[in-house]
C-alpha cells in the first residue's frame, strides 16, 4: 500500500489543482467502503416537536394550541407524512427524498434519565458521553478504533469544522479543528520565496530517522509539509458551481467545507460540526417561525451535501443529528423553555429508514415532570449502535463506560 | 438530590466512634503524620477524642486561622554553572531565552538569578485581595494579549510561568463563565501575585473565583440539587489527583461541603440557604458543622485539609516536575519534592521553595547535561520565537498562539492543557507552525532587520542561541552556514523561516 504521506510529498509543489476550480471526484477512498462518521450538534436545545411532528396524537393540539402545525393536507405550513402519525415539519421538505429512499432514520424522543437543564451542562452530558467530564466521547472512539494508542492517530482522523474543538473530540490529545475561514497556505508574499521555504526545510527534515525527539519533529514536519500542500487549496474560494450546490447559510458553508474535505482525501473518519440559534426562549413561532426556518436551513444544507456526494459515496457515510434538549411542551409566551427529550435524526446509506422509539405521549400524566416530552430512547444507544454498526467498533464499553446498550435497529447490519 | 440533608446536625454514636477512630488511632499510621503533624489539627484531634466520650449532641470546635506567614526569601546556595547549563536553566524558567537574557544570566551566574527569579516581588507580595477590574476588556483577544504580553515582556519570567501553570491548573472556560473578563482578569492578576507562594492560597483563589464557581457549576448547586462537578475536580484535578486515595462518599461529602459557594453581585459569595446542613465526613475525618453562615467554614476547613494531603504534595510535585524537569517524572524525586511541599506549607514562599527543590536537583543538571528535550507547546514556541527576534506585538503572537492550538481561557476541559510533550506532537499541529514561522519573517521590523547590513551577526547570534539549546543537526548546521554566506534578502528570508520551525527551535 502507498503510504499516504509519501505520496503528498511527491506532490507537494504541485498545488493549486483544486484551487483553480476544479471539482475533484468524491475521493476514491471514499468508495471504497472508508467509513465517515458526520457528527452534527443542534446547539441551544432544539425543539423536536416542532421537527417531527406528532399530528396523529390530540394531546399535540391541545398541548401547543395556536403554535402547532396542521396535519398532512391542503393548509399552509402542513406537515409531510412519515408514517401516517408524525410528520415532518414543512420547511425541511428536501429531506422527503431521503425519507423516500429509505435512508432517513427518525427518532422522536431522545434523551437520557436525570436530565439537566442547563445548555453547557446538558451539551457537557451528550458530548462526554458520561457523567464523568475527562474525554469526549468520539475521542474515546477514535482512541478505541486504535487499541488504546493514541499516537496511531493518523493527523486529520477527526476534523471538528468549528471555530473550536468541541468537548467530544476533547481529550489531552488536542484534535485539528478547520473553520471555513481558516488559511493553509504558507504567508510568504512571493511565490519564489515559498517555494525556497519548503525546499530549505526539505533538506532540514531529511536526516536519518531514528526515535529521538528531533527527527520525531523533523518527521512530523514532513508530513506535514505534505498535508498543507493539500489543504492550502481550501484557502481559494470554493468554485461558483462548488457554490452552486450548497445554501448559502452558516451550515450550508460547513458542509462544503465537509464535502471540501473528504475530497482531499486525508484520511479524515470522523467530522464533528454545530449550528448554534436553536434556544428559541423568545420568537419561536410556528410554521413559518424563525424556528422553523433555521430547520430549513440544515435540512437544505445536508441533503445539499448528500446530493454532492452522491449514492456511492453516502453508502459509506452516516450523519447523526443531536441537540442537548427538547423544550417545554406548552409554549411560554412567544416561545419555549428548556426541556427533556427531543428528535434526533440518523441518515445515510447504512441507514434503515423509519421512526424508532415508542411514543411517550403528550397527556399532561405522560409527560416528564408535567411539563416536557418523556425519552423513549437513550442517546447513548443511537451512537452506540453508529460504533457498533457503521464503524465496526469492537468495544463500545471502552466508550460508553457508564451505559448498558439497548439495541435500536436503525443500522444495516 | 441531596444523599445527606440534616436539619439539626447531629451526632450519632457511630459517628462519634468513627472520629475516634480516625482521629485517635488513625495518626499513628505514618501516611497521616505529616497532616496531623499541624497544630491546628491536633486540636481537632483531641476535641473528637473528648465527644467520643461525651454525649453531646452538637460539635463546636473554633475554627482556627492558619498560623501567621514567615517571612523567608528563598535562597541559592550553588548551582552548576556551564554555559550548557545556564541556557538549559533559562529555558525551563522563562518564555524564551534572548541575548540580554543570555548575558545576564552569564553575568549573575545561574544561582543568583535563580534566587532573583524566586523572589519576584522582594518588597512584600502585593494584597490578593483585588477589587474587579474597572475596566475588563470587552473582548476575549483583550485578555488573551494582556497575558501574552506579560509572558514577552516581564523580567520576572518564572513569575510568569507559574503564572499561567496555575491559570491552566485550575482552569475555566471564558466561555462558559459570561463576564469572565471580570473574573478571569482578576484571576490572572492574583494567581500572579501568589504563583510561588502557598498552595492554600491558589486554592482559595480558585475556590472562590466566580468563574470557577460557574464554569464547574458549583453556583447550582444546592441543599435540593447538590452537583459533584466542583468537588469531583477539586479532588482529581487540582489537589489529591485521581489516584489519591479519595472515593465516591468522600466526592459527595466534599460536594455538601461547597454547597452555598455561589456567586452573587459578581462577587464570590456563601449563600446559607443554598448549604446542605449537618455533618460530613472526608475520609473518615468529621468536619465541623458550621451553622448559617458559618457554613463557609467547612469548605475552607476542607482545602485546609487538602492543602495538607501528601496525595496533594504528590499530584502537585509530579505537575512541576513534568513542567521543570522531564516528561518522565523520577519517583525518588516526586517523594523528595512532596516532602519539602508538606514541610513548607505554611511558609509564604512554599511553591518557590518547591521549585528551588527541583531545580537544584540531580535530576535536573543531569537532563542539562544529558540536553534532554522538551516539545514546545503552541504557546512557549510562539511566545519564545517572539522574544528572542524582539516581535514585541502582542496581538500578533495572541493570533498565532491561537492558531496554532492553544487559545488562552478557551480550554473546554477541566484538567486544563496538556504539558506533555507527546500531546503536542502531530504533524497536524506542524501545518500551522510553518505557517507561523514564514509570517514572523514577514514581520516588518524583521525585514527591515533583513535588509539592513548586519543581518547576518545579528540573527546568526540569536540562532545560534536555539541550536545550543538542543543539539542540532548536521542539516540544522549546514542550514545556519548557508544563511551566514548568503546575500541575498528574499533568500535569506527563507532560511530564516526554515530555521525558526526547525525541530530544533521546537525543543526547550
Amino acid at each position: 500500500m502507498i503510504n499516504r504521506r509519501e505520496l503528498l510529498k511527491s506532490s507537494m509543489f504541485l498545488g493549486g489543482l483544486a484551487a483553480s476550480g476544479i471539482h475533484l471526484p468524491v475521493a476514491k477512498a471514499q468508495n471504497d467502503g472508508n467509513k465517515t462518521l458526520i457528527v452534527v450538534f443542534l446547539r441551544g436545545g432544539c425543539d423536536g416537536l416542532n421537527a417531527v411532528v406528532p399530528y396523529g396524537d390530540a394531546n399535540y393540539y391541545h398541548e401547543r394550541g395556536q403554535w402547532a402545525l396542521p396535519a398532512p393536507g391542503d393548509q399552509k405550513y402542513a406537515t409531510l407524512d412519515l408514517d401516517g402519525f408524525f410528520g415532518l415539519n414543512s420547511m425541511m421538505a428536501e429531506l422527503m427524498p431521503v425519507w423516500q429512499r429509505k435512508q432517513l432514520a427518525v427518532f422522536p424522543a431522545v434523551h437520557y434519565s436525570n436530565p439537566i437543564f442547563s445548555h453547557f451542562a446538558g451539551q457537557d452530558r451528550i458530548e462526554f458521553g458520561s457523567t464523568r467530564t475527562d474525554t469526549g466521547w468520539l475521542y474515546r472512539h477514535l482512541v478505541e478504533q486504535h487499541g488504546g494508542d493514541v499516537s496511531k492517530l493518523s493527523p486529520y482522523e477527526a476534523i471538528a469544522v468549528s471555530g473550536s474543538v468541541p468537548r467530544s473530540l476533547a481529550g489531552r490529545l488536542v484534535l485539528p479543528n478547520i473553520s471555513p475561514n481558516m488559511k493553509f497556505s504558507i504567508p510568504l508574499s512571493q511565490a519564489a520565496q515559498r517555494k525556497q521555504y519548503l525546499e530549505n526545510l526539505n533538506a532540514l527534515v531529511t536526516g536519518p530517522g531514528s526515535n529521538s525527539m528531533l527527527d520525531r519533529v523533523a518527521s512530523q514536519l514532513k508530513a506535514a509539509m505534505g498535508a498543507q500542500g493539500d489543504l492550502e487549496h481550501l484557502d481559494g474560494e470554493p468554485s461558483k458551481a462548488e457554490l452552486a450546490r450548497y445554501p448559502d447559510t452558516e451550515f450550508g458553508k460547513k458542509m462544503l467545507t465537509v464535502s471540501r474535505l473528504i475530497r482531499m482525501n486525508l484520511g479524515t473518519k470522523v467530522f464533528a460540526l454545530s449550528g448554534g440559534g436553536w434556544d428559541t426562549h423568545l420568537l419561536q413561532g410556528a410554521g413559518g417561525g424563525s424556528h422553523s426556518l433555521r430547520l430549513r436551513q440544515y435540512a437544505d444544507a445536508m441533503a445539499a451535501f448528500m446530493k454532492d456526494m452522491g449514492e456511492t459515496a453516502m453508502a459509506n457515510t452516516l450523519i447523526v443529528t443531536m441537540t442537548e434538549f427538547g423544550r417545554s411542551v406548552k409554549f411560554a409566551g412567544t416561545g419555549t423553555d428548556h426541556g427533556n427529550a427531543s428528535a434526533w435524526f440518523a441518515m445515510g446509506g447504512g441507514v434503515k429508514g423509519g421512526v424508532y422509539g415508542e411514543w411517550p405521549g403528550l397527556s399532561v400524566s405522560d409527560q416528564y415532570q408535567r411539563r416536557y416530552l418523556a425519552h423513549s430512547i437513550d442517546y447513548n444507544d443511537i451512537l452506540s449502535e453508529a460504533m457498533l454498526y457503521h464503524t465496526k467498533s469492537a468495544d463500545i464499553e471502552a466508550v460508553f463506560p457508564e451505559h448498558q446498550y439497548q439495541p435500536i435497529g436503525y443500522l444495516n447490519t | 438530590m441531596s444523599k445527606r440533608n440534616f436539619s439539626i446536625p447531629i451526632v450519632s454514636v457511630n459517628e462519634l466512634l468513627n472520629a475516634h477512630v480516625q482521629y485517635v488511632w488513625k495518626p499513628l499510621s505514618l501516611t497521616w503524620r505529616a497532616i496531623f503533624s499541624r497544630q491546628r489539627l491536633s486540636l481537632t484531634m483531641l476535641a473528637a477524642f473528648c465527644l467520643s466520650f461525651s454525649t453531646l449532641a452538637f460539635v463546636q470546635i473554633g475554627h482556627t486561622q492558619m498560623s501567621e506567614h514567615k517571612s523567608n526569601a528563598v535562597s541559592i546556595a550553588e548551582l552548576p554553572n556551564s554555559k550548557q547549563f545556564r541556557r538549559h536553566l533559562i529555558a525551563r524558567t522563562s518564555f524564551g531565552i534572548t541575548p540580554a537574557l543570555d548575558a545576564e544570566v552569564a553575568e549573575k551566574g545561574s544561582a543568583r538569578y535563580l534566587a532573583s527569579q524566586l523572589n519576584p516581588y522582594p518588597d512584600g507580595r502585593p494584597s490578593l485581595d483585588l477589587p474587579l477590574p474597572a475596566k475588563p476588556y470587552a473582548r476575549i483577544e483583550g485578555l488573551q494579549a494582556f497575558v501574552i504580553e506579560q509572558m514577552l515582556e516581564s523580567p520576572n519570567q518564572l513569575n510568569e510561568l507559574m503564572t499561567q501553570f496555575w491559570d491552566n491548573h485550575f482552569n475555566t472556560l471564558y466561555r462558559k463563565t459570561f463576564n469572565a473578563n471580570y473574573f478571569e482578569l482578576r484571576d490572572n492578576q492574583r494567581f500572579r501575585i501568589a504563583a510561588l507562594g502557598r498552595f492554600r492560597d491558589l486554592l482559595d483563589i480558585s475556590g472562590k473565583s466566580p468563574a470557577m464557581m460557574t464554569y464547574l457549576d458549583n453556583r447550582h448547586s444546592t441543599v435540593h440539587n447538590v452537583g459533584e462537578n466542583y468537588a469531583r475536580e477539586l479532588l482529581e484535578l487540582h489537589t489529591m489527583g485521581v489516584d489519591g486515595g479519595y472515593t465516591q462518599h468522600d466526592v459527595e461529602f466534599v460536594a455538601e461541603v461547597f454547597t452555598g459557594w455561589g456567586v452573587a453581585n459578581r462577587q464570590f459569595r456563601f449563600k446559607p440557604e443554598h448549604h446542605v446542613t449537618g455533618f460530613k465526613r472526608f475520609q473518615g475525618k468529621i468536619i465541623r458543622a458550621g451553622l448559617g453562615e458559618e457554613g463557609i467554614l467547612e469548605g475552607q476547613e476542607l482545602l485546609d485539609m487538602l492543602a495538607l494531603h501528601p496525595s496533594t504534595a504528590r499530584h502537585i510535585c509530579n505537575k512541576l516536575i513534568q513542567f521543570f524537569v522531564s516528561d518522565n517524572a523520577d519517583s525518588e524525586l516526586s517523594i523528595s519534592c512532596a516532602e519539602v511541599f508538606l514541610a513548607q506549607a505554611e511558609d509564604e514562599n512554599q511553591i518557590a521553595k518547591v521549585i528551588a527543590h527541583l531545580l537544584q536537583s540531580s535530576q535536573f543538571s543531569e537532563a542539562a547535561a544529558h540536553q534532554e528535550k522538551k516539545f514546545s507547546s503552541p504557546l512557549r514556541y510562539a511566545v519564545s520565537i517572539a522574544r528572542l527576534f524582539e516581535i514585541n506585538e502582542k496581538n500578533w503572537v495572541n493570533r498565532w498562539v491561537t492558531r496554532l492550538g492553544m487559545p488562552l481561557f478557551s480550554f473546554a476541559l477541566p484538567t486544563g492543557y496538556s504539558d506533555s510533550s507527546d500531546d503536542w506532537m502531530s504533524p497536524a499541529g506542524q501545518i500551522q507552525r510553518l505557517r507561523f514561522a514564514a509570517d514572523a519573517t514577514e514581520f516588518a521590523a524583521l525585514k527591515r532587520q533583513l535588509k539592513s547590513d548586519d543581518l547576518s551577526a545579528r540573527f546568526v547570534n540569536q540562532l545560534d542561541l536555539l541550536s545550543k539549546l538542543s543539539n542540532p543537526s548536521p542539516e540544522f548546521n549546514s542550514l545556519l552556514r548557508k544563511l551566514k554566506d548568503s546575500t541575498n534578502t528574499t533568500e535569506q528570508q527563507s532560511i530564516l523561516a526554515a530555521l525558526i520551525v526547525s525541530p530544533e527551535a521546537q525543543l526547550y
